[in-house]
């Protein structure tokens, strides 16, 4: 049994290094990897920004919104922050995270619409796995989430559980976190047992103020913006009212100006959008150069 | 709890440690201790199922002990036809009684089947461990054994962790007797455990969870595919199903192997079968010859005429399939094989090939390799009417393969990926050919270099490491 015992553990032993140096070679390529979630990730590490205009909010802020066409207007430098599948807790996540490698901005645009101010979790996690090590995604996101135990402790043990091939399944090029959808308009019905409900969760709703009060302390300014939906989206909405209701308090309170461009002229027209939510490239680019504008009238005022 | 889960790569240790040091003084500790630690392995999936094991092993045990103390032979005969009923009874309630009820539905009622389907989850293993209690009473009435008094000991036999879910279905004559005796531990037999835990984890989740990828994407849309595609993915699901199965049975055999328990053999090379005949005498081992046993030869075996051979066969291939899934092409699946076997039994060589292919040479002949090539197409044709969600859709998926382009490149999403893969089904196949008169692949006791032998572990353990599909794949033969 001795024996068995010691070499088990010799063996088991030399495993763990092996999972640590392959942790440690897989995670050195992951952070020069400039496709898909790593890529944003990695120039917000790598200190490559330095933006004067951030844009911040979910998968709409990330398709909507071209810094290329803001910048051609403003003549700033902007980038692009939105994260897919976001509420407002793991926007903030990342925007704490970019201030941590980067200056202070001088503007930002908080994209917002109805499920904004909800809570998620959980969503595409394996984008920070190179980062693990990074005291501050061991503090602002690993708690919160759902990580497991053991893809806390055992090296290299979230990789393969995750699948190592399908950390370079999204090839996906995005420019100064913007990414342009060369899609066309594909909907399903629409689904009345399921409409989308504005829900305002307590923590998300508490991060926004945090970063609201910090910001107005910090001399940055920040900018709600509703992106364009696709009209048929009203049809699966609820409680509209009570989102603009609520947005417009807190822009009251926090002296924010807001920008409405949820009825916009492209909102009726499918031509622009690949879905009732997001813009096609077209679209995204028509709405930016037109933001463009009414954000250079309202800087100058 | 999944084999290859991380719940189970700490309850193994802590299980192990438990039973060697601390339940160690008596054999009837450690039945107690094994029989706790398996229920909480099963419980793990669904607690409540716990209740069915134990009244499934209580009228095993409570038949086997009625049937061996009666002298008269019609009760013993009823004893032992009340417990199969029950036991039958419970396995067609959770596992057919809404197959047939629909079955009936489509035939009688126009597809309306409100209200008669009872939607019962099926609970894990429930084929493997009823089939395993019942042999316990039906060898008892056939006075091959003899009854065991203590409840915990039986009780430890049928809900045994390692094989509790997908087997091997074992025999009370071979496993019991192993719960009576004091268990030493022996430093060879653990050792191959554990190359056998490695051996099957590279199996399942190197081969059989990366085939699944291809193999279920392909079969979602079959009409989307052309014909070179899906022959790959027929292939690739052969190799999925052998790779899922073995490797749990290579796991289980060889975590047995740690307690000091040797289980039976479930499956030897077989798609190095030269005939379907040795194909089944290869595959699924405990299955088959549980069938052998407790049916085929009570209906009168091979020992009678050709017309009652012919109908034995049909009836063991017809019930094995139906044994895999309460689905029609299970029975198809099941009813294909006996064709297959049919002009064996004609011409009487169905016991043609009883030894190992090539056993004293290297590499096999030509005509070895062209029958064992014939019989692993048969039996992937067999694999794709397995697959398949309907007998239609079987066929739909068989009759497209010559339909379109047949001699183009398969589509691969990733090239590089999928080479890899391929290279690890030859090593595989390799390794097995190597050992197939040993049966036991990754014997490498041979190479005296321990730096050697720990760094070939290592290099499977990293394969396994990088090439984890990361799927989370259950084992195919859960459902079953």
């Amino acid at each position: 049994m001795r024996k068995f015992i010691i070499r088990t553990s010799i063996f088991l032993l030399l495993a763990t290094a092996l999972m640590a140096v392959l942790d440690v070679c897989l995670t050195h390529k992951l952070r020069h990897y400039d496709r898909g979630r790593f890529l944003v990730w990695n120039e917000i590490f790598d200190n490559h920004i330095d933006a004067d205009l951030l844009i911040m909010g979910s998968s709409r802020a990330w398709v909507h919104y071209s810094p290329e066409i803001l910048d051609s207007v403003l003549h700033t430098h902007s980038y692009n922050l939105g994260v897919d599948g976001s509420c407002f807790n793991r926007q903030y996540t990342r925007y704490r995270i970019y201030r941590k490698h980067q200056p202070k901005p001088r503007i930002i645009i908080q994209n917002f619409e109805c499920t904004t101010l909800d809570y998620t979790t959980g969503y595409e996690q394996y984008q920070y796995f190179p980062y693990f090590s990074d005291p501050d995604i061991q503090r602002w996101v690993i708690p919160y989430e759902e990580f497991t135990i053991a893809d806390r402790i055992f090296p290299f043990y979230r990789y393969s559980n995750f699948g190592v091939e399908k950390l370079f399944a999204n090839k996906l090029k995005v420019e100064r976190g913007y990414l342009g959808h060369e899609k066309v308009w594909k909907v399903e019905p629409i689904d009345k047992d399921n409409l989308i409900h504005f829900t305002v969760d307590p923590r998300s709703l508490s991060l926004l103020k945090q970063f609201l009060s910090k910001s107005a302390e910090e001399g940055v300014q920040v900018i709600f913006v509703h992106s364009p939906i696709h009209i048929s989206l009203t049809e699966c909405q609820d409680d509209v009212d009570s989102m603009w209701h609520t947005w417009r308090q807190i822009a009251d309170q926090y002296n924010i100006p807001i920008l409405d461009y949820q009825y916009d002229s492209l909102s009726y027209d499918t031509t622009y959008f690949y879905n009732r939510m997001h813009l096609n490239k077209l679209g995204a680019e028509i709405f930016s150069r037109h933001l463009a504008e009414d954000l250079k009238k309202l800087l100058e005022e | 709890m999944l084999f290859n889960s991380i719940e189970f790569a700490i309850f193994l240790p802590i299980v192990f440690l438990l039973y060697w040091f601390v339940f160690n003084k008596k054999v009837k500790t450690q039945n107690l201790f094994i029989l706790a630690v398996s229920y909480l392995f099963y419980g793990w999936w669904d607690w409540r199922f716990l209740l069915l094991i134990a009244f499934t092993s209580f009228c095993s045990w409570g038949s086997g002990m009625l049937i061996y103390q009666s002298n008269n032979p019609k009760r013993k005969k009823l004893i032992n036809a009340a417990n199969i009923i029950i036991n039958l009874l419970i396995l067609g309630l959770f596992k057919y009684y809404d197959f047939f009820a629909q079955t009936f539905a489509d035939l009688f009622l126009n597809g309306k089947s409100d209200g008669i389907l009872l939607n019962l989850i099926l609970p894990v293993g429930i084929s493997f461990y009823t089939f395993q209690a019942l042999s316990y009473s039906i060898d008892i009435y056939r006075n091959k054994i003899q009854p065991t008094r203590d409840i915990v000991q039986f009780f430890a036999f049928v809900s045994f962790f390692p094989q509790l879910v997908a087997g091997p279905i074992e025999r009370a004559s071979n496993l019991l007797p192993q719960f009576e005796r004091p268990r030493t531990f022996n430093y060879r037999d653990a050792a191959e455990g554990m190359r056998l835990i490695l051996w099957g984890l590279f199996k399942k989740i190197v081969i059989a969870d990366n085939c699944a990828e291809y193999v279920n994407a392909v079969f979602a849309a079959p009409d989307a595919h052309k014909g070179s595609t899906l022959i790959l993915a027929a292939i690739f699901f052969s190799f999925q199903i052998y790779g899922d199965f073995s490797g749990y049975s290579d796991i289980a055999i060889g975590t047995a192997k740690l307690f000091g328990i040797r289980l039976m053999k479930n499956f030897n090379v077989p798609y190095f079968s030269r005939d379907i005949a040795e194909f089944w005498r290869r595959w699924h081992i405990s299955l088959t010859t549980w069938f052998r046993d407790y049916l085929y030869i009570p209906l009168g075996g091979s020992h009678c005429s050709k017309a009652k051979v012919v109908r034995n066969t049909f009836v063991i291939f017809l019930v094995s399939g139906l044994w895999h899934g309460a689905n029609w092409t299970f029975v198809v699946w099941g009813a294909f094989h006996a064709f297959l076997f049919l002009p064996l039994i004609l011409l009487g060589r169905n016991r043609n090939h009883r030894d190992t292919v090539a056993a004293n040479r290297v590499l096999p002949s030509l005509k070895e390799c062209g029958q064992m090539l014939l019989t692993f197409t048969l039996a992937t044709i067999g694999w794709v009417i397995f697959r398949a969600e309907s007998i239609t859709a079987a066929w739909d998926y068989l009759a497209s393969i010559p339909q379109d382009r047949l001699l183009s490149f398969p589509w691969l999403p990733s090239k590089t990926h999928y080479l890899v893969l391929v290279m690890c089904i030859v090593f595989m196949l390799a390794e097995e050919w190597n050992h197939r008169l040993q049966g036991t692949p990754l014997q490498l006791a041979r190479i005296k270099s321990r730096v050697v032998r720990f760094t070939i572990y290592l290099i499977l353990l990293a394969l396994i490491a990088l090439l984890n599909s990361g799927s989370g794949n259950q084992f195919i033969y859960f459902q079953f």
